[in-house]
């Protein structure tokens, strides 16, 4: 495909206009500009291969024209000292030489579910300490060492392993790298190469060599496409079992709050969603909460009973059917008709006292302060059904694939002497683990989008696991390279240990997808910071991005946190829009009408 | 004569880029501090903070864990000071003692080179220690980066009358060869000591600075506590009866090498000759600026003043500094050392004052248990009745303390259970081992956190032989980069990687022979396996008072180490 069939006449004229008109450095700049955007796009239609940018506006930067059909090369470098990414740059260089199209990426910022998309690719790495792979390549040496690591049927590879001989395990990581990808189908052009401390001398043969493997299995490699056993997706929004694949806590040593990011698999599951849509989860009830439900009753574990049509023994009822963590006042009333006398009438009565009463309060706490005798029917009877909690997602397809992801912060309490927590919170932080299975259901929440116009500003504003939707949001963002800006608030308690996804932030921030990122963390010093704070000191900009149309987002904590940003809100309004209070929240209505102020609060 | 050769022009390092384009060491400080979303600070600021008194680091243990966490490596700063021949007050040590415990990890290291480092202070942290320093009148400026760092000098004044007067000297020279800019004003103080359209000017060094980290040290025989040998210049203190009169100069020392490349290598320092105290600021000032003119920019592993000494030659590098200063060398004088270990215990100098050599372990200052040394310290501190002097083996002395005020000292260490050296084997009190694991970058493997369980394996070793008494220097680093000075270990530990040192046996126990590399590559086991080899020959088979280190090279278990020489 040439560029003539690849961009529309206008879209051609409108890009040379632009690049005409561009000195040397700023075309530099774009050229790194638009590689680190290409990663982000999707590589599904067609060859992407053709140079965007006239060869003769940038003689400098200038991709070579690649052969039709030719595979491009994915150099991968893991360096500690930075010998592999020099091999890896003169590799890169060598490649451009002989005409094959390639590109160099940092193991350090490779997603291994990448691989499964490469057509053939060279590794260059380095073994450290006693065949340790260097901490740029952990993650991945990791994702391929294991079960779920990617497919990579038939693609061409080399490795290019650097070590020190005077140590007992050299270049272990080169010939780990090797054996992982062979195992995952891969084609080796050559055995490991691999490399002394002196490996200088070599290089000029051995680049030039290796690189010409990649070259020659351009012709003799099958060039037919391989048959996609597509399968068709049942799609419907019955809950389903979809397998965990990765659990982590996110919160670092020392933290006083505990987070889990948890990866599950969509895979044939037909779990369909988009940013800003949740995830309902069902948990099962903590077995020391039913242990103890049956003790204070007396009750039998393996009395059977009925829930619905099915038949099984109490104990499983309690654990998987029942809400026991919190009692409602509905479940208050039917109880108190059990009780057979008038305490509990009298807190009926009083709806302060009752709140005050429920708070905390779960279903072995009613049996031990009412004490009361029941069959295990009537026990059913009083409870309300377990329903599943919903958590907003914290990824986007278009980035993840076949996965969800979801941001937990588990709930831990201690009441009258007994650690007590949320039973879906602790469910995902104690009982479920890697590999297990999850009962889970996408819930769409139309309320909480991403423009239409990806060359909208948005503005994020999120609190601790508040922040999860904005992950998909960016992701998606990246993903089809929409233009508009980004810019996120985020906030929590302590910048060393809680800044959630700081990492993938950062990352964001560097390559330009996040215009602005500002943080708060509550409790770094004396006085408190909140997100609303960062939103004012910046308020002339927030207020300059609202008037050039951004869509404002706030999701986090209901209580405190989304009234704070709307005070804050209405007063940027005031202060940088000259508007008077009727004013601001007039315009403030009329944002959330365009769906341009949106909440996802809990 | 011959001519001299000219300067080279090199090809400029990355690093020489950055000091070039960094506005005299400011480069983008400032706005790295102000960054909240990250601990750490811009790669090329990670570069010119080290002219500040800083390393960026991360916590080691942390790293990898991090990472799955999605969270960046947990990054902190070191910060060192400048306390030109380790001598503070006691009212300065308050102030570092609290600053350690409200910014940095609750702990001070004590150095090789005799000066204070904070671990583990937050970025968001970095201003306020530094400030705090400064308010002792204490500061931070070239304690690291490519200039000339902390000048060493015996601090013990029960060692010798020169003490102060050499000290005094150091001082001097630091405060010579002091950077000029004032953008550790500016970043740190917040004071603007230049106006609008004025720039700063860096007469002595240039606005690359020097190519590498540059040391000085002196020197009382025969006292060599400071490993003047170690250093880029060595001033050995010639003095007559009480009075100072000169120094002799040497220069070319330097401990650092790297692994597999063999133009790398530790060298002790030649002795060039000999100059009258009064022209002494003015030769080590030529030296330096001679290696400003000469020493390699264009790699850094190549660019210590030992290189460019071996590169020229000693002599025509004398010459340099001769024909540049417009002063000729005298012929080296007479000197001796007999030992470069601290000397501990109750000295009286001639002063009528009172000094206590001190056992700092790895010179941590901590309370581990019952043993209480930080709090001890602080408590001498606060009644005032001594001042600090670090040693240049990580070690500590209470000074100029008054007879009467002796019983008092006496009862704070007690009290806190600070060891008595009656306790403590040959070994353990001249052991040394650099920070490594878990905060420094550079770090293969463990030292400061693993040489004292080692060394109480080694100790049942000796105990055997009876040999508990028995000065032994030991050293161990994490890496081959030298700061705990490991290649003139009698015995020398340097880390290869987790768990595996390379050994070296053999060195001078006055700093003035190499050690030499005797086997790569051992675990504890194979350490201990070869100790317990060779400890036993030397107790049975040495000469009367011979040392470890010239034992094994008698006996050709190793070959000898490079040895001193004066041209």
């Amino acid at each position: 495909m040439s560029d003539n069939q690849l961009f529309k006449p206008e879209e051609r004229s409108r890009l040379q206009q632009v690049l005409s008109g561009l000195n040397r450095e700023q075309l530099l700049w774009l050229g790194g500009y638009i590689s680190a955007a290409i990663d982000f796009a999707p590589s599904a239609s067609g060859n992407y291969t053709d140079p965007i940018i006239e060869p003769q506006a940038v003689a400098q930067t200038e991709e070579p024209a690649a052969i039709g059909g030719q595979k491009s090369l994915t150099i991968l470098f893991g360096s500690h000292s930075g010998n592999s990414q020099r091999v890896a740059t003169l590799a890169h260089q060598e490649a451009e030489r002989q005409g094959i199209k390639s590109k160099v990426k940092n193991m350090e910022d490779y997603n291994a579910r990448f691989l499964k998309d490469e057509e053939q690719v060279l590794v260059v790495i380095s073994t450290h300490g006693e065949g340790e792979p260097p901490l740029s390549a952990q993650e991945l040496y990791e994702k391929l060492s294991g079960k779920k690591a990617p497919d990579f049927t038939d693609k061409p590879f080399a490795v290019i392993a650097l070590g020190d001989s005077s140590y007992k395990h050299f270049c272990k990581t080169g010939y780990d790298f090797h054996s992982f990808l062979e195992q995952q189908g891969g084609k080796p052009l050559r055995q490991v190469a691999a490399l002394d401390t002196d490996f200088d001398d070599e290089l000029g043969e051995l680049i030039p060599s290796v690189v010409k493997l990649f070259a020659s299995a351009q012709t003799s490699a099958s060039s037919a496409p391989k048959k996609e056993n597509v399968e068709k997706i049942q799609v419907s929004n019955s809950p389903v079992e979809a397998p965990v694949m990765e659990k982590v806590q996110l919160n670092g040593r020392g933290s006083d709050k505990e987070t889990w990011h948890l990866e599950i698999s969509t895979d044939k599951k037909g779990l369909v969603y988009q940013p800003g849509d949740a995830l309902e989860v069902y948990a099962n009830n903590n077995p020391e909460l039913v242990k103890g439900i049956l003790r204070v009753t007396g009750l039998s574990a393996n009395e059977q009973v009925t829930v619905g049509d099915r038949k099984l023994n109490l104990e499983e009822a309690l654990t998987n059917y029942f809400e026991l963590t919190i009692v409602t006042p509905q479940v208050v009333k039917k109880y108190a008709t059990l009780l057979g006398n008038d305490s509990l009438n009298q807190l009926l009565d009083d709806a302060d006292k009752l709140d005050e009463f429920l708070e905390g309060t779960d279903v072995l706490d009613l049996l031990q302060k009412y004490p009361v005798s029941v069959n295990a029917e009537q026990l059913l009877s009083v409870l309300r059904k377990l329903p599943p909690r919903a958590y907003s997602i914290s990824s986007s397809p278009a980035e993840v694939g076949d996965e969800v992801h979801i941001t937990v912060g588990a709930v831990r309490y201690e009441k009258e002497n007994r650690e007590r927590g949320g039973v879906c919170s602790t469910f995902i932080a104690d009982r479920l683990g890697n590999d297990d299975t999850v009962k889970v259901k996408i819930r769409p929440n139309n309320n909480f989008r991403l423009p239409s116009d990806g060359n909208k500003p948005i503005i994020m504003v999120g609190a601790g696991t508040g922040v999860a939707p904005y992950r998909a949001f960016i992701q998606h963002r990246a993903a089809l390279g929409d233009q508009g800006r980004n810019w996120l608030i985020f906030g929590d308690r302590h910048f060393t240990t809680d800044f959630l996804y700081q990492v993938e932030w950062l990352k964001y921030k560097k390559n330009g997808l996040l215009t602005r990122l500002d943080v708060a963390f509550s409790r770094d010093q004396e006085e408190k910071r909140y997100v609303q704070h960062r939103m004012k000191r910046h308020g002339k900009e927030l207020y300059r991005w609202i008037a050039e149309g951004a869509h404002f987002y706030v999701c986090g904590d209901m209580k405190k946190m989304a009234g704070d940003v709307k005070s804050a809100f209405l007063d940027i309004l005031q202060i940088e829009g000259n508007m008077s209070r009727e004013e601001s929240e007039n315009f403030l209505t009329k944002l959330r009408k365009e769906g341009r102020y949106q909440e996802d609060v809990y | 004569m011959a001519k001299l050769p000219d300067p080279i022009e090199w090809k400029p390092s990355p690093v020489e880029h950055i000091k070039i384009k960094s506005d005299f060491l400011r480069g983008t400080i400032k706005e790295s501090l102000a960054d909240e979303t990250t601990g750490s600070i811009s790669n090329d600021d990670t570069q010119l903070i080290k002219f500040h008194g800083s390393y960026q680091q991360t916590d080691r243990d942390l790293d990898a864990e991090r990472k799955k966490q999605k969270l960046e490596p947990l990054y902190s700063f070191m910060i060192r000071a400048r306390v030109a021949a380790g001598i503070t007050t006691a009212d300065q040590w308050l102030v570092f003692d609290r600053l350690a415990d409200q910014y940095g990890n609750g702990t001070m290291k004590l150095t090789t080179r005799q000066t204070f480092q904070w671990h583990g202070i937050l970025k968001r942290n970095l201003k306020k220690t530094m400030q705090g320093i400064n308010s002792t009148l204490v500061d931070t400026i070239a304690a690291c980066g490519d200039v000339n760092r902390n000048v060493m000098g015996t601090s013990n004044e029960a060692l010798s009358p020169l003490v102060p007067e050499v000290a005094a000297f150091a001082k001097k020279i630091s405060d010579h060869l002091l950077p000029k800019t004032t953008a550790y004003h500016e970043i740190w103080l917040d004071k603007k000591l230049i106006t609008e359209g004025q720039t700063d000017e860096e007469p002595l060094y240039g606005k690359t600075y020097l190519p590498r980290k540059f040391k000085i040290a002196l020197a009382i025989p025969p006292y060599n506590d400071t490993d003047i040998f170690a250093n880029d210049i060595g001033l050995i203190a010639i003095g007559e009866g009480k009075e100072l009169k000169g120094y002799n100069v040497a220069i070319g020392g330097g401990m650092g090498m790297t692994f597999g490349n063999e133009e790398t290598y530790p060298r002790l320092a030649d002795i060039i000759g000999y100059v009258p105290k009064e022209d002494a600021l003015k030769v080590v000032e030529e030296i330096v600026k001679v290696q400003r003119d000469y020493g390699n920019r264009e790699n850094r592993k190549l660019s210590r003043l030992k290189y460019t000494v071996d590169r020229l030659g000693t002599e025509v590098f004398k010459q340099l500094v001769e024909e540049r200063s417009g002063i000729i060398l005298q012929p080296a004088k007479e000197y001796e050392f007999k030992q470069n270990g601290d000397v501990f215990g109750w000295m009286k100098a001639e002063n009528n004052k009172w000094y206590l050599g001190l056992f700092v372990e790895h010179g941590r200052v901590t309370d581990v248990g019952d043993y209480k040394l930080k709090s001890a310290l602080r408590d001498l501190a606060r009644i005032k009745v001594c001042d600090f002097r670090l040693t240049g083996n990580q070690g500590l002395v209470l000074g100029r303390i008054d007879e009467p005020d002796k019983a008092a000292v006496e009862k704070i260490l007690n009290k806190y259970n600070v060891y008595h050296l009656d306790k403590l084997s040959g070994l353990r009190k001249h052991a040394i081992a650099c920070v490594a694991l878990n905060t420094c970058t550079l770090a293969f493997a463990e030292a400061e956190r693993y040489l004292p369980k080692l060394n109480t394996k080694i100790e049942s070793i000796l105990k055997e032989v009876d040999l508990t008494n028995e000065d032994i220097l030991i050293r161990m680093t994490g890496c081959p980069n030298g700061c705990g000075r490991p290649f003139l270990g009698e015995i020398g530990l340097v880390g290869r990687s987790l768990g595996k040192y390379n050994l070296y046996l053999g060195a001078g126990f006055s700093g003035e022979r190499l050690n030499s590399l005797y086997k790569e590559m051992l675990d504890e086991e194979a350490i201990l396996a070869e100790l317990s080899e060779i400890i036993p020959k030397y107790a049975e088979e040495r000469n009367k008072g011979e040392r470890f280190g010239d034992f094994v090279v008698r006996k050709g278990i190793v070959k000898s180490g490079q040895t001193i020489k004066t041209i």
